[in-house]
């Protein structure tokens, strides 16, 4: 800044504004010492008030009355501008797009007079501290399959395929972040709540080794994605969206135990669920999704083995990453762990078990399949060693008869099971109208006539509109007691009606150990009383219901009955690492395509990625919650 | 010489650019599906029926002797057998290399023939990994194999393909580049596995998707594209394999009469060594709409161009095409089909007939 010397008696002398407080200081002593004495005898010692009217007074003379209006916004607490990050919350949160959020940029500073938000480019520098590629860091050892590079922001997900007509056409558009830049931002992020948590546990400030960091991982296909516009290439109308979440940071205190600075209390939550690739492409697509997340996962598996150093509280720390892939629907499990799809006789993926096998026994299975020994069992595919069938081949690899080529955690996706669940039971509810255990083998019309009666009870008695294909919202609508004195209204029998009542009752003495964050703190009776629940059910689906589970369960309801105590005592909760973030975050990939992509297919992944990494921003957050009434104001403004 | 549409029952979804046919007495074998193989097919090897108009697949069981190899798109794959007229040895389709459903390289040998014929035409293959040894080829795709005869011995010669970049520049970020393989030759003794590997000066650049043909002790690599350059040149060599006991003798010799083409198929007509190189591509924005008739003799190879059939406005329009060689001057192609509304189907297939004697498809 350039201020011109100043004249005192015919000699120069540097510009009061160009020196250094010190400077400063000295030289308006004298002036100081007068306004202290005026103050004092005229103003009650109020040297603040003196000076900042005297400024303001100036200011008018000069008809500088713009900043003489801040001036007083000031004075009178009113602020005269928002936080740039206050300003880029409010963008992302409402879902504006640059030229929307300029239009009212300007609005607001032509009737007012006052720049109360910040320009654009204000807000494009403070995200891109936020979003990956800002911060330097380093692995030790070094990645093997990674470029040393960190400053790497969005980049193509075809890594480098190249389209030749030879090859295979990739008919794709696929955005990311490298999976380590994008761990290391999303740290970055919560750097307060780390120190803030290093300050509760009462850990040493400057203890630097022995971070932790456990990260949940959530993968989904999206059905219809189409939309009009757009030039490029055809793609098709489905998207595929990983996400991940940090789902706590443990660290290691003096005794050498490892303590929680961070606990993701909303692991659900859209807002902690940060999106890393997507693409539009089709879920089955084997070929175009592990060329995708091919890569990601080699970043995933070198991450593994290495450290990363990274500057938290302006201290080096080192982080160690523990991956869990939970948040995956079992259709896709199967697919990326090589077993065979859904319908097969191999009906679980945490366990061995045949769908015979688990409808005779229902309730004592454990988990032993892992994805070791699912690359191991391949390798037996492929290789037949003790020349056996077809048959008794498949009997030896159980099912796995494809190549893994994802890690996942053998868990049951509580979101998904629900679902599954809640399916099983609409049917249960058919066959009791129908009096299905009386007449084992209905005609399609029957069937058809049972459905259309549930289906109008439902509607007529719980407000529940038929779907085309169960969902959350009507599953949760659907596992409750009412609906079942509802349905009970159509069943005949008075013995059938409490058996349907005590099967939905232990149900919903059941779902909440699975659905809990964490059950042991909110629901122990029910964690204590689950076994038992549970072989009371399995006890009425063999007998009462035994017209429907005579050598045959669903997926879903086996892994319910079987698998759910295990699974919360080697995680202590199974709702926590469910995919439903993933789920809320395909609503928002619809919202930011409409309001905020620019209208080209190659450009608007680049700009969805990057305003849903913004919106997951607990540091931007945090200056949302802070200023939700000035967000309601705008809304307010720019929706009328 | 005919075009003929073909619909696929069924089976679209499955047959995809990079697949290979097999063609065992006339019974036609379609690998390399798309994905890995459903519980419908555990195998991946379907036999192809074209009647009336329909492209069917069938289900393909494998002897209890066999190994289940992934589906492989785009492997080098040549077979040994009677119709090579020096064997008397059963006709084995040999397949090496090819990209599987993962995305990943394979550098595996496997050997595929024909174990028994059930009831009602139901046929069962045999599959086994030939185990190789010594200076091995890198795992790649879009390369050819070849079946050399020379002193009463047989070798197989492997040339050319692509790879991903070598360990220490594959990062993440090009984690699906591919490259050029070195321009070198290897034979592989089919009874023992063992590879070599020989280099020529002529050789400079790599190159895939060329068509090689063979016969007695010389095999002939004719077009192909080189990634580095991005070129298809008109290039033809001819390699001559001298098996002598212990260590083989390759010589290479540049002609120039090679043709631009890449991704060509290739059918055999007649008894003698005569083919016919059709489809691909003269450029990465044309494809090859000519046909060529190939000759092979003892003194040298002949190519002269030849009509051919009318394509239809589909076949023309299409920026790719690809296909397979179903044998005895049979070819089935396919037609990406996007870009039309209200196509259930992702290809439309044709079959082009040049067998001697018309009959429809
Ligand atoms: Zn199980």
């Amino acid at each position: 800044d350039n201020y011109l010397p100043v004249n005192k008696g015919g000699r120069p002398r540097q510009h009061l504004l160009s020196l250094t407080r010190r400077a400063q200081k000295h030289r308006l002593r004298g002036l100081k010492h007068q306004v202290k004495v005026f103050a004092e005898k005229e103003e009650g010692g109020d040297i603040k008030s003196v000076c900042l009217t005297l400024f303001l007074l100036a200011l008018r003379a000069g008809n500088e009355h713009r900043q003489a209006d801040e001036l007083e916004a000031m004075m009178q607490g009113r602020g005269y501008g928002l936080h740039p990050a206050v300003c880029l919350a409010i963008r992302v949160n409402t879902f504006l797009s640059c030229s929307q959020y300029h239009k009212m940029y300007r609005t607001v500073k032509a009737t007012s007079g006052r720049q109360i938000f910040q320009p654009l480019h204000t807000l494009r520098n403070a995200e891109k501290a936020l979003l990956p590629g800002y911060h330097h860091f380093e692995w030790q050892p070094a990645l093997k399959n990674v470029s040393t590079s960190t400053d790497v922001g969005i980049i193509d997900g075809l890594s480098g395929w190249t389209p030749s007509v030879d090859d295979q056409q990739m008919d794709t558009i696929t955005r990311r972040f490298r999976y380590d830049v994008a761990l290391v931002a999303a740290l970055k992020d919560l750097e307060e709540d780390i120190l803030e948590g290093m300050k509760e546990q009462g850990l040493d400030d400057s203890s630097t080794e022995g971070f932790t960091v456990v990260v949940k991982e959530s993968c989904d296909g999206m059905g219809d994605v189409s939309e009009k516009h757009g030039s490029g290439p055809a793609v098709p109308e489905k998207a595929v969206r990983f996400s991940f979440t940090i789902m706590s940071i443990l660290a290691r205190n003096e005794e050498g135990e490892n303590v929680k600075v961070f606990h993701e209390l909303k692991p659900n939550s859209e807002l902690c669920c940060k999106p890393l690739c997507l693409m539009f492409a089709d879920e089955s697509d084997h070929e175009t999704l592990t060329a995708i997340l091919g890569p990601v996962m080699a970043e995933r598996e070198d991450m593994k083995e290495s450290r990363l150093i990274l500057s938290i509280g302006g201290l080096l720390r080192s982080f160690r990453f523990i991956f869990r892939g939970t948040g995956y629907d079992e259709k896709l499990v199967r697919d990326v762990e090589g077993l065979e799809a859904s319908g097969s006789t191999y009906i679980c993926t945490l366990c061995d078990s045949t769908r015979a096998e688990a409808s005779k026994n229902k309730v004592l299975h454990a988990i032993t399949r892992s994805h070791e020994e699912n690359l191991e069992r391949y390798e037996i595919w492929r290789t037949n060693p003790y020349s056996e069938s077809a048959d008794d081949l498949r009997d030896r690899v159980k099912g796995i008869s494809a190549k893994p080529f994802m890690e996942t955690q053998a868990c049951i996706d509580a979101l998904h099971c629900d679902i599954g669940n809640a399916t099983e039971f609409y049917k249960i509810f058919q066959d009791e109208i129908g009096e299905v255990h009386l007449n084992s083998s209905p005609t399609k019309e029957e069937r058809k006539r049972w459905q259309s009666a549930l289906d109008k009870q439902l509607r007529k008695k719980m407000n529940l509109k038929p779907v085309m294909r169960m969902n959350g919202n009507f599953s949760r609508k659907l596992m409750t007691r009412e609906t079942v004195e509802a349905v009970c209204e159509l069943v005949p029998s008075k013995e059938r009606q409490e058996a349907l009542r005590e099967l939905m009752h232990l149900y919903l003495q059941m779902k909440p150990v699975w659905r809990s964050t964490c059950p042991a703190k909110e629901c122990p009776d029910l964690l204590c009383r689950y076994s038992f629940n549970s072989q009371r059910f399995a006890e009425l689906l063999s007998t009462t219901f035994k017209y429907r589970y005579d050598g045959k369960i669903t997926n879903y309801l086996h892994k319910t009955l079987a698998h759910v105590p295990e699974i919360i005592e080697r995680d202590g909760s199974i709702g926590a690492w469910a995919s439903e973030g993933n789920e809320s975050g395909n609503k928002l990939f619809r919202r930011f395509r409409k309001m905020n992509a620019r209208q080209s297919k190659s450009y608007e992944l680049e700009d969805i990625l990057k305003h849903h990494w913004l919106y997951t921003s607990k540091y931007l957050q945090k200056f949302m919650e802070a200023h939700k009434n000035s967000a309601k104001a705008l809304e307010a403004t720019i929706n009328p | 010489m005919s075009l003929h549409l073909v619909s696929a029952v069924n089976c679209s979804s499955l047959i995809h650019p990079g697949f290979s046919l097999m063609n065992f007495d006339g019974d036609v074998f379609l690998f390399g599906q798309k994905g890995w193989p459903k519980r419908s097919c555990p195998t991946g090897v379907f036999n192809v029926r074209l009647k009336k108009g329909e492209l069917k697949l069938r289900s393909v069981l494998f002897s209890n002797d066999s190994c289940y190899l992934p589906p492989l798109r785009c492997p080098a794959i040549t077979h040994s057998g009677p119709e090579d007229l020096e064997s008397s040895d059963t006709k084995k389709f040999l397949i090496h290399g090819g990209r599987t459903p993962n995305n990943e390289l394979s550098g595996c040998l496997y050997i595929m023939s024909l174990d028994s014929r059930g009831c009602n035409k139901k046929v069962t293959l045999k599959c086994v990994e030939k185990e190789l040894a010594g200076d091995i080829p890198e795992a790649r795709y879009g390369h050819t194999m070849s079946i050399v005869y020379s002193r009463g011995k047989r070798a197989c010669l492997l040339f050319g393909g692509r790879s991903y970049m070598p360990p220490g520049q594959r990062t993440t970020e090009n984690w699906n580049s591919v490259v050029d393989c070195l321009p070198k030759v290897f034979l592989i003794d089919l009874d023992f596995g063992c590879c070599s590997s020989y280099t020529f000066p002529e050789l400079t650049d790599g190159q895939s998707f060329h068509v090689s043909l063979s016969r007695k002790d010389s095999v002939y690599v004719l077009g192909g594209h080189t990634l580095a350059n991005n070129t298809r040149p008109a290039r033809l060599f001819r390699f001559r394999v001298e098996l002598l006991l212990g260590s083989p003798i390759v010589s290479c010799e540049v002609l120039n009469t090679g043709i631009s083409v890449s991704s060509a198929i290739v059918t055999r007509v007649g008894s003698s060594h005569e083919y016919i190189i059709m489809g691909g591509y003269k450029s990465e924005s044309e494809k090859r709409l000519e046909c060529n008739t190939v000759l092979l003799e003892d003194s040298g190879i002949h190519i002269t161009s030849r009509e051919p059939p009318e394509w239809s406005g589909e076949i023309c329009h299409s920026k790719t095409w690809f296909g397979g060689n179903m044998g005895e001057g049979l070819v089935l192609i396919g037609v990406p089909a996007d870009g039309r509304h209200n196509v259930p189907e992702v290809h439309y297939f044709y079959t082009v007939n040049f067998r001697q004697e018309e009959e429809p498809g």
